[in-house]
């Protein structure tokens, strides 16, 4: 799915494929993969390892070439240009400082490449460090440094030099996680007022759905979708999605009826109208995605039950509760929980969705549980 | 669309071509591979070919010649075996045993590296030959050193340095948590030695046996000064060469050489290059666990004083030999030896040894550190073939790269009747003959400084050059503002060694000097040879004098970056 | 920057190297006085000179000092074994290493003669050489001569319980196992010299030769390189006994490894003739030539002594020492140099492969 295509386009990746040979083996990491960048927008490529979010942000970079394919920077194909003429710069995850070099001289680097007069170089380093809240640091060397404050250096000797595009290779995984989280907004607001193009590679998918403009979700080398974060969440476009971001519960279903991209399905006895995939029609075997915020559940009244409780975990602001419907294992959370809705373990309960944070996508053979464990 | 391999290997070359600058480097790389280790080697297989395929069949059946190949080999793997094991001592004890003098221990393994490879051998005859300081002055018996056990002696001692580097460096890498974990589950010293520390190091242990037997097999000097009878292929080669000029004998005996140098020099490639277990988790934290037991540290201890003890003999002799008449028989002190040494006959070789060493050494390293670096860090096809050739400097032994030089340079170099190359060796060649030893030298260093460079640029994050690129930089300019500062440690290492193994080399350019130009270590092979142990000694004295001056004026030239060790670390990470 | 002082460092070294190497071999250096010269040259003789060199390092060095003091024509010279110098004049025959050979054995001369490698001249001085003490055809000239012998070690001899050896036959007592050492024929001309001396014992028959050395090799030690180097082995102890020219073992003796005696075979020994030869395609004739008349004088054949070295010369009106052997004392056989140095080659090839690398037993 694709959104907002009255945006313009300075760089686009066409039916670009990457295969690895070594010796005998043969890996496509890269699997015909097309994509229409916006100007200015922070795209991430997102997914569990091996996918080929990072081999496709190298052939953006210059650092792989392409086996087939283009990439277009305003029209013209870049897949065969060395990276150090590309108009881009790359913030790489172990940040990557000349060691042998200070603060100052690493982020000057770029401008000294560009054979700038020294004044221009050091005002332009001064107020990119300024920026930064670096100012101060110029004679540090990087081993002087704390891993936040390399990587923003990182990023300051990155973006001195005003490229075109920005690349970000996990920049973020080497700290901890309240660092992680501060930086996080940081990068965002300068992105923002920078205005420079993006393109962010991570496999945390809190990250990319706070940091993005659009999210591009890859398994296996393949695209399965591209999107804002509310589209993603919402309209996953295929199970893998709709699993990898956040968590979701999978009900099998039969389609009743199908109409101008609702359909009508009956669960625990009960009939809605869920927001369904393009490709959904009536008859179909279909997977009623649930996200743990749209499964509601009460204590069973009248011997009316349709499911038990296994554990219920109260966690002060949510409860989370895994309930047993016949043969499905659900999930439930309760982000506003009134203290008489904690129920003891084993309680029979009526269980109910929210058709609202419900989405039908087609049957599928597998679910991806393995990619349960990949997310964070 | 499937894309051909020519393709393929055409849009890989073109993307090589586009940085003119990594074009020029690769293609100055291989013309002078080819031309300074190829095209010899490809002439002994031609003559070896041509001349030498009709008397193979007789050469081999002689029970002498067999003789001589099984003594070639018994020798390699004796030293092979006692060099590593003395290398391994010193490695523990340096970095396992806790006991006093650690440095002076570090220094005594390392000293035979810079000294010529005569100095040891007729040390020993003066200690411990028939007539022997120490064993019939001292101890009243005439012990017989000439033959395969003075030459084990002499050979472990000279190149246990190298196992002993080798050793050294992984032993330093073992991650210390291991033994403490080992330790925690209850394991006890030998235990965790037997079952941890030595099967990890295993690669390390066979790999340094292996360079010791290459080491071993090729050497010419000591075969010549105390062989005795034993005779080895290395010494048969040059008495067929100097004495009879019969070059296909001479091919014959190289490639009967060059075989078994060539099969275990690629085992130990093997071996050395396996991903080692030891750098999984990249920088070891914590300290190893030393041995506190006093039986086992006294005793390792005692072990490696003795053995430095034994170094330092050997060495002390030198120097008093230098300056005694004739040392051993009648002591009084004299400077007649260096006088002739240095203002006699001897002056000239000093000098263009030392100038022939000078130039060849920093091309070496250049070429060392540009050939390690297209290995580690470019794809191209031909890659590994390039890594390998660059290797072959010290995989085939000196002898016979000088009978190759000899019949590749001896005469001008000609291509369909037309003069590509002159006349290289030989004193009325181009340059008096200085050219052929000069490549000849550097052929030699090059190996040793691929090694260390492209493990120092194994250790460097990709990332760094990468980030380079990025900002702007082409492979160039990358190369000399980030690479070769990062690598300066290795560089250093890579000119001392080569500098050190150019003025100590004898068996490469024995055949190759010229009235023009003398060479040092055939001087001391003449002196020795004639028995006049007094003028060898003192040139060995100027000799590890010159070294180690130049080691110290390089020290200075290079840099010594304080931030090195700050560097290796982060680098790491 | 570093990068680029470097590379300005090793240029300007690789430059002054061939520099300084071309203009060794190529450049004429004019004397710093005129030559006050011998053999009648009217004009000065300049230029440069390369010796080959076949006697002992420091009898070299002397020859090829005075000379060039005398003539100021720069001399260098190689120090070479006899079959080293001739394998190297054979390697280089197209374009010749050096200019003159000096000391040595005269098989070897002979050899290089029939090789084609030697230069004809007459010296003027020669015409004092004995006919037997040169080539008829003037192709190399005899400049001293030595009687082989043995140079024995008293004290070890003694602790042995061995006599001093008068015989060859002496040679392979079992005692003197691994007490014996000689040079390698194929390199030395001392050694070879007594290699033809067995076959000439033995009425020319080469087999006969071999079986005695082949016995030999179980008492010998080690082979070495140059000739005379098995004295300094016997000198210090190493052997008991060396076969060497007896003028080497009299110098050893003076230097002061005083246990060497010297001692001949009664049954007969070998002497050389040592020669001096100008080789084919010399840069400089006219100094290679006035090398030779230099050495043959009486002033060059008395340099000898002046370094210890007692051989015998050949020229009748130089000095004679009171160290120098006297032939008249030793028992000489009948030394065929042509022969000698015919059969060389194809001996001492055979001796390399059969003798030299044998297992003892």
């Amino acid at each position: 799915m694709e959104s907002g295509k009255d945006k313009s386009s300075n760089l686009v990746l066409e039916q670009v494929e990457k295969i690895f040979e070594q010796g005998k083996n043969r890996v496509i990491a890269v699997d015909n993969i097309s994509i229409d960048i916006h100007e200015g927008e922070f795209l991430t490529l997102l997914g569990p390892s091996g996918c080929g979010k990072t081999t496709t942000l190298r052939l953006i970079a210059g650092f792989e070439f392409p086996t087939h394919g283009r990439i277009l920077l305003d029209g013209n194909d870049i897949a065969n240009l060395p990276p150090n003429k590309r108009p881009m710069a790359m913030v790489f995850q172990s940040y990557a400082l000349f060691p042998h070099m200070n603060v100052f001289e690493n982020v000057a680097y770029g401008l000294r490449l560009r054979k700038q007069p020294e004044k221009v170089i050091s005002d332009s380093v001064e107020i990119v460090l300024h920026m930064m809240n670096l100012a101060g640091l110029e004679k540090r060397t990087p081993n002087q440094l704390s891993g936040g404050q390399q990587q923003r250096v990182a990023l300051a000797r990155a973006i001195v030099t005003k490229p075109r595009v920005l690349l970000f290779d996990e920049p973020l995984s080497n700290l901890d996680a309240k660092l992680r989280a501060q930086m996080r907004i940081e990068l965002r607001h300068l992105q923002q007022r920078m205005g420079i193009t993006s393109i962010y590679v991570t496999h945390d998918q809190a990250e990319a759905m706070s940091l993005s403009d659009r999210i591009v979700v890859m398994n296996k080398g393949r695209i399965e979708q591209i999107g804002t974060p509310v589209e993603i969440y919402r309209r996953p476009a295929s199970l893998f999605v709709a699993d990898f971001i956040g968590r979701a519960n999978f009900i099998e279903t039969e389609v009743i009826s199908s109409n101008n991209g609702k359909s009508g399905v009956s669960i625990f006895d009960q009939k809605f109208e869920i927001a369904s995939h393009p490709e959904i029609h009536k008859g179909q075997s279909a997977y009623l995605v649930v996200r743990p915020e749209g499964v509601y559940y009460s204590p069973a009244k009248d011997g009316k039950a349709n499911g038990r409780i296994k554990t219920s975990l109260y966690l002060g602001s949510t409860v989370e509760t895994e309930i047993e419907a016949g043969k499905l294992n659900l999930v439930a959370v309760d982000n506003d929980p009134s203290l008489d809705t904690i129920l003891v373990d084993g309680s029979s309960i009526q269980i109910t969705v929210d058709p609202a944070r419900c989405y039908l996508l087609p049957y599928e053979n597998q679910l991806p549980e393995k990619i349960m464990m990949e997310k964070d | 669309m499937k894309q051909s391999f020519f393709g393929k290997q055409a849009k890989e070359f073109r993307r090589i071509a586009a940085d003119w600058k990594l074009l020029a480097g690769l293609l100055i790389v291989s013309l002078f591979l080819l031309i300074a280790i190829i095209y010899p080697l490809l002439e002994i297989f031609g003559e070896f070919a041509s001349q030498g395929i009709k008397q193979v069949g007789a050469f081999l059946l002689s029970r002498v010649n067999q003789t001589i190949i099984k003594n070639t080999l018994v020798l390699g793997t004796l030293v092979g075996l006692i060099g590593t094991a003395l290398g391994f001592l010193f490695a523990y004890v340096q970095t396992r045993v806790d006991v006093p003098c650690k440095k002076l221990f570090h220094f005594m393994a390392l000293l035979p590296v810079v000294s010529p490879p005569f100095a040891v051998a007729t040390s020993a005859i003066v200690l411990f030959g028939r007539s022997g300081i120490l064993t019939y002055k001292l101890f009243g018996f005439r012990y017989d050193i000439y033959g395969l056990d003075g030459l084990t002696f002499v050979l472990a001692l000279s190149f246990f340095p190298v196992a002993y580097m080798n050793l050294l460096g992984m032993m330093q890498a073992l991650d210390p948590a291991l033994d403490e974990a080992a330790t925690n589950l209850g394991a006890s010293h030998w235990k965790i030695f037997k079952t941890i520390t030595l099967p990890m190091l295993v690669p390390g242990i066979a790999s340094s046996f292996l360079l010791l037997f290459v080491e071993a097999i090729a050497d010419l000097a000591n075969p010549l000064v105390m062989g005795g009878d034993f005779t080895v292929l290395a010494s048969r080669i040059y008495i067929a060469i100097i004495g009879e000029y019969n070059l296909t004998n001479g091919a014959i005996l190289s490639v009967l050489l060059l075989l078994p140098s060539l099969t275990v020099f690629i085992l130990q490639r093997y071996w050395g290059n396996r991903k080692s277990v030891i750098s999984v988790t990249g920088k070891p934290s914590g300290k190893p666990r030393m041995i506190k037991n006093p039986f086992a540290r006294w005793t390792l201890f005692a072990l490696v004083l003795i053995i430095s003890l034994l170094i330092f003999t050997i060495y002390g002799t030198v120097v008093l030999g230098a300056f005694t008449n004739l040392f051993g028989i009648d002591n009084t002190f004299t400077l007649e030896h260096f006088k002739f040494v240095l203002f006699g006959y001897g002056s000239k070789a000093i000098v263009d040894t030392s100038w022939l060493a000078l130039v060849a050494t920093p091309i070496a390293g250049l070429l060392a550190i540009l050939i390690a670096w297209l290995v580690v860090r470019k794809q191209f096809a031909g890659r590994s073939l390039l890594d390998f050739t660059s290797m072959l400097g010290i995989a085939v032994p000196g002898t016979v790269l000088g009978i190759g030089y000899v019949l590749a340079f001896r005469s001008a170099t000609e291509i369909g009747g037309v003069s590509i190359l002159p006349s290289l060796a030989g004193g009325s060649a181009f340059g008096s003959g200085a050219i052929a030893i000069i490549l000849a030298f550097i052929v030699r260093s090059i190996p040793a400084g691929v090694r260390a460079g492209a493990s120092s640029l194994q250790q460097i994050d990709p990332s760094i050059e990468e980030a380079s690129l990025s900002l702007g930089a082409d492979n160039g300019t990358t190369f000399r503002k980030i690479t070769l500062p990062l690598i300066r440690p290795a560089t250093l290492t890579s000119l001392v060694y080569s500098f050190a193994r150019s003025m100590t080399s004898l068996s490469a350019i024995v055949f190759l000097t010229t009235p023009g130009t003398k060479i040092m270590t055939a001087q001391i092979l003449n002196e020795v040879d004639a028995g006049r142990f007094g003028n060898a000694f003192a040139y060995c004295v100027i000799l590890i004098f010159i070294v180690l001056v130049v080691i110290g004026g390089l020290s200075r030239l290079v840099g010594k970056s304080h931030l090195s060790s700050d560097i290796e670390y982060r680098t790491l990470s | 920057m570093k990068v680029v002082s470097k590379s300005v460092f090793f240029i300007l070294l690789t430059l002054s190297l061939i520099l300084t190497a071309c203009e060794s071999s190529t450049t004429a250096v004019t004397p710093e006085s005129p030559a006050e010269v011998e053999g009648g040259s009217e004009q000065a003789v300049t230029g440069e000179l390369t010796v080959a060199c076949g006697a002992q390092e420091d009898w070299c060095q002397a020859m090829t000092q005075s000379f060039e003091a005398e003539t100021g024509i720069k001399t260098n010279y190689v120090r070479l074994s006899s079959g080293e110098a001739l394998a190297r004049f054979i390697a280089s025959k197209d374009n010749p290493e050096f200019d003159v050979w000096h000391g040595g054995p005269a098989d070897g001369y002979i050899a290089a003669k029939n090789e084609g490698l030697l230069e004809p001249y007459v010296s003027p001085t020669a015409a004092l050489v004995p006919d037997q003490l040169k080539d008829a055809d003037g192709y190399w000239t005899g400049v001293y001569i030595g009687a082989l012998g043995f140079c024995s070690n008293a004290d070890v001899l003694d602790e042995l319980g061995v006599e001093v050896p008068t015989s060859w036959e002496d040679l392979l007592d079992p005692a003197l196992k691994g007490q014996v050492a000689m040079a390698h024929p194929a390199t030395s001309g001392t050694a070879y010299t007594a290699f033809w001396t067995l076959t000439t014992l033995n009425g020319g028959d080469q087999e006969k030769a071999f079986e005695y050395f082949a016995e030999l090799h179980n008492n010998i030690l080690q082979y070495t390189k140059s000739g005379s180097a098995p004295g300094q082995m016997a000198g210090r102890g190493e052997v008991a006994v060396a076969v060497i020219f007896s003028h080497d073992c009299v110098k050893f003796n003076e230097e002061g490894m005083t246990s060497l005696v010297v001692s001949f075979p009664e049954e007969g020994t070998g002497y050389e003739i040592g020669g001096v030869a100008i080789l084919k395609g010399v840069k400089n004739l006219p100094a290679a030539q006035l090398y030779v008349d230099y050495v043959l004088s009486k002033e060059g054949q008395e340099i000898g002594p002046t370094v210890k070295s007692y051989q015998l010369p050949t020229n009748p009106e130089a000095t004679v020492s009171d160290k120098v052997v006297k032939l008249s004392e030793v028992n000489l056989i009948d030394y065929d140099f042509i022969a000698a140095a015919d059969a060389k080659s194809a001996l001492t090839t055979r001796f390399d492969e059969e003798i030299a690398p044998a297992p003892k037993e």
